[in-house]
């Protein structure tokens, strides 16, 4: 059964989410693994900006700024022995501080755009990935909107995955919805193609019911305002492939626990429907493995490669371990390392921030000199910014785990 | 009547409120006075109760002219010492199990007692607090408060060090002089030794233990010493003080103090004024009286118990089935031949000041000195008063100045130079003390983490701080609240905070730490 219940907060509103301060026992664990407060004094930790402060924001609101720090990586929740819902309670603080997003910068509210922002540069994708491309226009946008110069801004493609979703036939057969995401429609529609091949491979047809943004970028900034009628709106296109019995496949660990866990948490949204898209969510690699291991085993060419998986830090929000290593782990002659390194730095839209540049930077400098040492051929996470942040900080190519699998198949090693 | 040329000399026996109110009042009037008190300041029942500052509502049925004292007096403190005062306002609802008639009288009563009353739709009442049960049929709002007694009580006393009188605390009371029928000094014992103390006038202000102090002259002090017992939930469920609206009884008011929410009070006679024990089954009372009015109360988490003793003032021949008074008394001795030597007994912390008036007013008619009680014009702080106190006070100025790495207390957001500043300029050398001035240990790790940080920096400053005792002690007393109370998640925050202190720090519980009396 692919748990829904485990998650802290998706079938339970903000109460729940705050009540879990009084849980803390202060051990301090959680200061112990956050990977922000280990390369700035700017940031308290999080014992201090979630149970704890909590408890000071119902004595009366005082001006804050801590919380922003926060680059919302959920590490900390992971690690807690107490289930407070640590990370949470961050970034419900945030939502308060920047009031629900009328008091977000110029620059975050671009950011948290990212379908938008996509869907305009689509129309012209030469010239949008020319400008962003000069470092003139790049230190124009850092002045502007306080995006920072070499934070690693994607390649916009068009709308090329849906275009070749509509030109590509399927074989009947069980159907599967796949939640491609805002990213995989405008900036990775390789990693969209990869799932609807492999998918196709195992027998499945795929359909696409909405090309919506989770919001996951609004939601971490605190800009809660303009995220709800979004959120309704995919949790509605959503809904009928839910009510037809079928999983709504996800390659990226951030949308996916976004959907399954954060819009209850954050927008109180408790009600049924959102439950029932909530717990029809699954990860790409949750899914494949659960039941499609051994069909994936007899199809996978040997690829002797140095692979270095770097699991996103969404993955542990999840609680349902690695598997896209046990997938991997399936391919014949693959030298597989794992990341030492708690989070790669980016954060979703946080390194993206020109004040918060040099953090990222260094929270990622771990997996930079693990990178230097084990020199892969290729890199594998299966979240989307932190592909792109890790590829532009170590200039080798970083795919998602199905990229990597699909590859196999093709006999591509 | 006698007539005194000089400038009387007093000792307040007694470092609660009221002593310290009573030494200011006659500090002003220009008497000299020396205050003893044996423990620290406000470490008895003057800080072993909820915390609240009284509209005095909560007597407005039963006894109008308390009531209507406990406001005069609740202007007058929250005007005087702002700075400690949190003006939470406080609410009466009435739930079904509560006498509805009783509501209207409630009503005229406080209207009757001069106490700004406002009734209010029961569904907006529920909005607000939306802790609390929902079946609230009728609401309404006073101008209740909470006061921070500790800091009230050295504000207090700072004020009479400032105007040449002397606090000495840690000395206990061992004798009396007495010189023909009159009360002329006592005789202390401190750390330093023995001492005797001479005096015009000796005040008794001792709470409590009032009638131990009198009896060592042979007097009597009617007292009827009732417990009280009081929890601290978890945080602030509550933004207003919210009481039952019924008559005055037990368990039947929550209110926000701090960071935490306290629930109370029980009330049992006891014999012994040191009867600070709370037994596991008034924790249990405590909470299914709660549940009544706050229903989830069963899933916050409980952090630590306490009791206080009220010292009641029961005259003669009261007749047994009535309550107890709450008004204070003045005892002059001298009507029973000991001339020189009074006892103020009764009140609340609320009416601290004006019974420290009522008492200085007899003291000078006793004496034949003429001064008029100028405590309620006189500012208790030097330079501007500010706004009220905030809880989240401490918390906004650790962020103003980004001084995360200072912080000693993490719970109460205390810092290092709030503590440095005690140690240094005002002579603290125990954590205890510390603890009582600056809430340290208050939250939910009751004194886990921050007790060593103390101890490093008193050390620093007190080279021969015996700090293993000085932690020991310290953690036996926070044990000593927490340890019915630990079930849950407090029984696994209580195994970790233990194992910090005995094993991560080596600091020996030695048996005598855990069998002596309270440390005051």
């Amino acid at each position: 059964m692919l748990h829904s219940g485990v998650f802290i907060g998706i079938d339970h509103g903000s109460a729940n989410v705050l009540g879990s301060m009084d849980q803390c026992t202060k051990c301090g664990i959680c200061n112990a693994h956050c990977p922000v407060a280990a390369v700035t004094r700017e940031f308290p930790g999080p014992k201090y900006c979630g149970p704890q402060a909590q408890r000071f924001r119902l004595a009366g609101s005082v001006p804050e700024w801590s919380p922003m720090l926060c680059s919302g990586c959920g590490v900390c929740t992971s690690v807690c022995p107490n289930n407070v819902a640590i990370s949470d309670i961050i970034t419900l603080a945030k939502a308060d501080i920047v009031g629900g997003g009328d008091r977000i910068s110029l620059g975050q509210r671009l950011l948290n755009r990212p379908d938008l922002i996509g869907r305009l540069g689509g129309k012209f994708p030469t010239l949008t990935n020319t400008l962003l491309g000069s470092s003139i226009v790049r230190r124009i946008v850092e002045s502007l909107f306080g995006i920072h110069r070499s934070a690693p801004l994607p390649e916009v493609h068009g709308r090329k995955f849906r275009k070749w979703l509509a030109s590509h036939d399927q074989e009947n057969g069980p159907i599967v919805s796949y939640f491609s995401g805002c990213a995989i429609e405008n900036y990775d529609p390789d990693v969209g193609i990869a799932l609807v091949r492999l998918l196709n491979h195992l027998g499945y047809k795929v359909q696409v019911p909405t090309d919506r943004c989770c919001s996951l970028p609004m939601l971490s900034s605190g800009e809660t305002g303009p995220a709800r009628a979004r959120v309704q709106a995919l949790v509605d296109a959503l809904h009928p492939s839910v009510l037809t019995g079928q999983k709504i496949i996800s390659t990226s660990t951030s949308c996916s626990l976004t959907l399954r866990a954060k819009y209850a948490a954050y927008l109180d949204m408790t009600d049924d429907k959102s439950g029932e898209v909530a717990s029809a969510v699954v990860d790409a690699c949750e899914f494949l493995l659960d039941g499609h291991a051994g069909r994936l085993r007899k199809c996978l060419n040997a690829m002797p490669l140095r692979v270095l998986y770097h699991g996103p830090c969404q993955l542990r929000g999840h609680k349902m371990g690695t598997p896209a290593v046990e997938l991997m782990q399936l391919i014949p002659e693959i030298n597989l390392q794992l990341s030492q390194a708690d989070c790669c730095g980016i954060g979703g839209t946080y390194g993206y921030e020109k004040n918060k540049h040099d953090i990222a930077l260094a929270v990622g400098a771990s997996l930079v000199e693990q990178v230097r040492q084990f020199e892969p051929d290729i890199i594998v996470c299966d979240s989307e910014t932190c592909r792109w942040n890790i590829e532009a900080r170590t200039s080798v190519e970083c795919v998602h785990p199905v990229q990597l699998l699909m590859r196999a198949i093709d006999g591509r090693g | 009547m006698p007539q005194v040329d000089h400038n009387p000399r007093a000792i307040v026996i007694g470092g609660g409120a009221t002593g310290c109110a009573v030494a200011r009042d006659l500090a002003l009037r220009g008497f000299g006075v020396t205050l003893v008190e044996f423990g620290d300041l406000g470490s008895g029942t003057s800080s072993r109760f909820h915390g609240m500052l009284q509209s005095g509502a909560r007597y407005a049925v039963s006894d109008t002219d308390y009531a209507a004292e406990c406001m005069r007096e609740r202007l007058i403190v929250a005007d005087l010492a702002a700075g400690v005062v949190e003006q939470t306002g406080g609410l009466f609802v009435s739930l079904p199990d509560d006498p509805p008639e009783f509501s209207d009288r409630f009503y005229d009563g406080c209207l009757s007692a001069n106490i700004p009353v406002e009734e209010l739709d029961p569904d907006l009442v529920m909005a607000r607090e939306p802790a609390i049960s929902r079946h609230v049929l009728r609401a309404f709002s006073v101008p209740d408060a909470t006061v921070q007694s500790w800091r009230l009580v050295n504000l207090l006393a700072d004020d009479v060090r400032r105007r040449g009188g002397e606090i000495l605390t840690r000395h206990q009371v061992i004798g009396m002089k007495v010189r023909n029928g009159r009360m002329c000094g006592v005789r202390v014992t401190s750390a330093a030794g023995e001492v005797t103390l001479e005096a015009d006038v000796v005040l008794n202000a001792a709470g409590p233990w009032s009638a131990r102090v009198a009896a060592m002259v042979g007097r009597t002090v009617d007292l009827e010493l009732s417990k009280g017992s009081i929890i601290a939930l978890s945080h602030r469920m509550v933004s207003h003080a919210v009481n039952r609206c019924r008559p005055p009884t037990s368990h039947d008011i929550i209110v926000p103090t701090g960071t935490v929410g306290l629930f109370g009070a029980t009330s049992e006679v006891v014999g012994d004024p040191d009867t600070t024990n709370v037994r596991g089954q008034e924790i249990q009372e405590l909470l299914n009286n709660a549940e009544v009015l706050l229903p989830e109360v069963r899933n916050y988490r409980v952090y630590r118990a306490w009791a206080g003793v009220r010292p009641l003032f029961k005259p003669k021949g009261w007749p047994s089935e009535k309550p107890v008074p709450r008004r204070h008394s003045v005892i002059n001795h001298g009507d029973d031949g000991l001339v020189g030597f009074f006892t103020v007994c009764g009140g609340s912390l609320t009416t601290h000041r004006s019974m420290a008036e009522d008492l200085g007013n007899q003291v000078c008619l006793s004496l034949g000195f003429d001064a008029k009680c100028i405590s309620a014009i006189t500012p208790l702080t030097r330079g501007k008063n500010g706004h009220g106190w905030r809880p989240a006070d401490n918390y906004r100025g650790i962020e103003e100045d980004r001084c995360y790495q200072s912080l000693v207390c993490e719970c109460e957001a205390v810092t290092q130079s709030e503590v440095i500043d005690l140690i240094e300029n005002h002579g603290i050398k125990h954590i205890h003390d510390l603890r009582r001035r600056l809430r340290i240990g208050f939250g939910p790790c009751q004194g886990t983490f921050c007790g060593s940080r103390v101890a490093a920096l008193i050390a620093r400053y007190h080279p021969d701080f015996a700090s293993n005792d000085d932690l020991g002690r310290f953690w036996v007393e926070r044990l000593k609240g927490i340890v019915h109370t630990a079930w849950g998640q407090q029984a696994r925050q209580a195994l970790l905070s233990d194992t910090v202190y005995r094993e991560t720090l080596g600091v020996r519980l030695k048996p005598e730490l855990a069998t002596s009396a309270d440390y005051r």
